[in-house]
């Protein structure tokens, strides 16, 4: 037999009409299921409750087991089941605050230090306390990123008290810390460096990684850097000799080429003028026996003659040219020694004084020992300065939602910034018993506009024989030169120091000082301001027989305390004064002046070698012009003799012409008194004849 | 995830639910679309989707769809958001609220959540009404219309509409049976 269908709980066989009206029929909210409950359920005759059958069929039954559960669904407005489930996930939350609170925030404050300060931090015991709320922790140290075995600081026992309602903001405002202990730049046993995938990235940002200026470099020997070959070297360039040398090389060259070309055709000359006076001079004007064979030869003669005569007026214009050319660069080498003589005079210029008008001897000799502690004080400052910086850089601007901002009003507040450590005061001891260590800090927020008050630092330590005290304003807010000022005192430190060389070379020192340091420290740029040293009760040792140490030493002792002013100027510059820079300048002055007349001897000596080298070279090319002088000389000489013994012939001839011309006179005369005395005798003798007929006829 | 979404709003429309509950639902969805999420007051309301009876399908289906169009009202809300926060007689409660150690986290000074909590919430009313009376309208007149449309029946008897609808009826009696 089949089980009888089972209607819900919430339809029982007979309802009252209120609470079938109120509280069934009312959360029914489907007209075809309302329907179906009003056909299944009839108010009785009495009017006081609704009755269905005691038997309902499989399907009236599943109906009413699907309405009974929106009628459930449908009562109030809250969901009960989530509300639990909500609340057992808070309380969850709260479990796990109270169990596991302490790491979460001792691991996430390690990070955030680390990510600060870039290198590791370590806590002890760190407790969390929610309901002041504040934190408590046993010890904590923050290495130095710049020195992974030293610790930046290290806190002893420390309780930090938060402002709740701050808390309750989102800020960490911490009002009250009280440590037990406070040391910094203590020794590590292991590495304080982040590993490569913790450090931090490198900041995106202008400021080179300043060093404090480097003091050794204040004062140095400026003469041990000269090399007289480079410093020629390098200003070669600005001599005239050997611009003057070059342009005069090339003229002397471009005769040389000009005459070492001539000469071959002078050569070819000259044989052909020997050929030539060859020719006629196998001329005998003795054995000519006409007139037309002496004027034949003399023609000849007068020809070779004028040829020669050509010739030797050539070949003189080039021994002319040759000589003038020649005289003129003898002229130019006389003019160059004295060109050599001014270069040499700029150049032992070029040696620079040694100058000690802006920096001090004294200071030479101490402040290289105040690089390394000064540069770690600087470089620690930096360090903290750029945890500030960072801490700075996380407060981010209200955004509500990356892709919509809109603005945000604000109104009468104290507005905190983000991360809050107002006011840090550590002090044991007393300072009227001389024995106090005291550490204040104040103000350190990541924005620094939200407070009133500058960040400031101050310390102070002293005992018997020693105090140092220093103070620090780092004023970040809107209108400041965001400059970080320190003040500092030191007094009773004694130093030892080890041998060093340099414009004063020592074995070692030992003495007392005092430090007094007014900095102003932009974020980025060298320091400025001001640090004053004062040495007592000094010894030094010096190397035997260093003048220039004893001389300071004697100095130094001559006075019981030695004074240094440093003054650091924009861009890292340092001017040194000291109460002994006036007689140790007077004595090193005289050292370091033969120092750079000696020197300027060698850049001397050096350039005059080098020019002379130069000069050398064309006195060599002039020698060969010389030569070629020379040699058309001795052309010129050959061309002349040859012309002479052609014109001596020519003489002869014409002389040998006059000979033959009167020989023939004579002749020509003697024949015509023969044949007039022929034509007498012969006229004669026919007159007579003719006398001799007319007589005859005439008889 | 969309088409089981879209199945289970049709399902509520279906559903022996109160029509209050999607009128609700889509009157938070609105003002939630509006207040830009990040903030306090946006996870206060959107954790309260949960804890109230609101159907959280027609919630999230219609806060999805309206989200990426949010961002044209924000001149109309940055200019209602100024406007009430800087109204001279709220400046005292304003004052007192801003300086509440919550506050910073509601951002309710921000002139786009100040806006959009406002027009979110003036907005909730009409849109609830509107709602709940699509609802009522659909279930006494349209659903009969719709249901009897060829390609309702045709797609209502797909296989795969079948297997969702009876998912959904497994996690509702699920749901029932647990509360």
């Amino acid at each position: 037999m089949a089980a009888q269908p089972k209607a819900p709980k919430l339809f029982k066989a007979t309802i009252p009409r209120d609470r079938f009206e109120r509280r069934i029929l009312k959360r029914v909210v489907l007209r075809e299921e309302r329907s179906f409950l009003l056909e299944l359920y009839a108010l009785d005759e009495a009017g006081t409750a609704y009755t269905r059958p005691l038997e309902l069929t499989a399907d009236q039954a599943r109906r009413l087991r699907t309405i009974a559960a929106a009628v459930r669904h449908n009562r109030g407005v809250l969901q009960p089941v989530k509300l639990a489930l909500l609340g057992a996930v808070a309380a969850a939350a709260l479990v796990f605050v109270v169990f596991f609170a302490d790491n979460l925030i001792e691991r996430g404050a390690t990070r955030g230090l680390e990510s600060l300060f870039g290198a590791r931090v370590e806590f002890g015991e760190l407790r969390v306390r929610p309901l002041q709320p504040g934190v408590s922790f046993g010890s904590l140290a923050v290495a130095d990123k710049n020195r992974p075995y030293r610790n930046l600081f290290e806190l002893g026992y420390t309780e930090l008290r938060f402002d709740l309602a701050q808390a309750l903001r989102g800020k960490l405002v911490a009002r009250n810390i009280e440590t037990q202990e406070v040391r910094w730049n203590t020794e590590r046993e292991q590495s304080g460096a982040l590993p490569p995938e913790r450090a931090p990235a490198p900041r995106d940002t202008d400021d080179p990684a300043l060093e404090f200026p480097r003091l050794d470099q204040l004062v140095s020997d400026r003469f041990a850097d000269i090399d007289p070959e480079e410093l020629i070297r390098s200003h070669y360039g600005r001599l005239t000799t050997p611009e003057h040398l070059t342009a005069f090389a090339r003229e002397i060259e471009d005769s040389i080429d000009r005459y070492q070309a001539e000469i071959p055709g002078l050569e070819a000359r000259a044989r052909s003028a020997a050929e030539r006076a060859e020719e006629v001079t196998d001329i005998r004007p003795a054995e000519l026996r006409s007139v037309d064979a002496v004027r034949d030869a003399y023609r000849t003669v007068e020809r070779a003659y004028l040829e020669l005569d050509d010739g030797v007026e050539e070949v003189r214009q080039i021994r002319a040219d040759l000589q003038e050319e020649t005289q003129r660069y003898r002229n130019e080498l006389e003019r160059t020694g004295v060109l050599i003589q001014d270069d040499i005079a700029y150049l032992r210029e070029l040696v620079p004084e040694f100058d000690f008008t802006d920096a001090s001897a004294i200071a030479a000799f101490v402040v290289p020992e105040l690089y390394e502690p000064l540069n770690e004080q600087y470089q620690r400052i930096r360090t903290v300065w750029d945890a500030i910086d960072r801490l700075r850089a996380r407060e981010r601007p209200d955004s509500p939602d990356a892709g919509r901002v809109g603005r945000s009003i604000e109104y009468p507040a104290r507005n905190y910034p983000r991360v809050l450590l107002e006011r840090v005061a550590f002090s044991v001891g007393d300072r009227a018993a001389r024995d106090l260590y005291e550490l204040t800090v104040g103000a350190v927020s990541s924005e620094p506009r939200l407070v009133d008050d500058p960040t400031t630092a101050h310390f102070a330590r002293f005992d018997d024989e020693r105090e140092i005290e220093a103070g620090g304003v780092l004023d970040m807010r809107d209108g400041s030169a965001g400059e970080l000022e320190i003040a500092s005192k030191m007094n009773g430190f004694e130093f030892s120091i080890g041998g060093r060389s340099g414009i004063v070379s020592i074995e070692g020192a030992k003495g007392k000082y005092d430090l007094e340091t007014d900095l102003r420290i932009r974020r980025s740029g060298f320091p400025q301001g001001a640090v004053r040293v004062g040495l007592e009760e000094l010894a030094l040792e010096v190397p035997e027989g260093d003048q220039i140490a004893s001389l300071a030493r004697d100095i130094l002792y001559s006075i019981p305390r030695v004074s240094v002013d440093l003054e650091f100027g924009p861009g890292g510059a340092i001017s040194a004064h000291s109460n002994l820079d006036g007689p140790f300048q007077a004595e090193l002055r005289g050292f370091f002046e033969s120092r750079r007349r000696e020197l300027q001897q060698r850049v001397g000596d050096e350039a005059e070698r080098r020019l002379q080298d130069e000069l050398s070279q064309r006195e060599d090319q002039l020698a060969e012009l010389r030569r070629y002088r020379e040699q058309v000389e001795g052309y010129v000489a050959r061309v002349e003799e040859y012309r002479a013994e052609v014109a001596t012939l020519r003489t002869r001839l014409d002389s040998r012409t006059a000979d033959l011309e009167q020989e023939a006179e004579r002749r020509v005369r003697d024949a015509a008194e023969e044949a007039r005395r022929e034509a007498e005798g012969r006229a004669r003798e026919e007159a007579e004849q003719q006398i001799d007929r007319a007589l005859d006829r005439f008889r | 995830m969309i088409v089981n979404a879209v199945a289970r709003v049709v399902a509520a429309l279906n559903s022996n639910r109160r029509p209050g509950e999607i009128g609700a639902a889509a009157g938070c969805a609105v003002a939630l679309a509006l207040i830009p999420a990040g903030n306090l007051i946006w996870i206060a309301l959107f954790v309260a989707l949960f804890l109230v009876k609101v159907n959280l399908s027609v919630a999230l289906l219609t806060l999805a769809a309206l989200s990426p169009f949010a961002g044209l009202t924000d001149p109309l809300l940055d200019s209602i958001g100024y406007r009430i926060l800087t109204v001279a007689a709220l400046q005292g409660p304003l004052t007192t609220l801003y300086n509440l150690p919550i506050a910073p986290f509601t951002g309710f000074n921000n002139t786009l959540v100040a806006g959009g909590l406002a027009l979110g919430l003036v907005l909730w009313i009409p849109v609830y009404a509107a709602a709940r009376a699509f609802v009522q309208i659909y279930r006494n007149t349209l659903r009969a219309k719709i249901a009897a449309l060829p390609p309702v029946r045709w797609f209502v008897k797909l296989p795969i509409v079948q297997r969702i609808t009876g998912w959904v009826r497994w996690a509702n009696g699920a749901y029932s049976r647990v509360r």
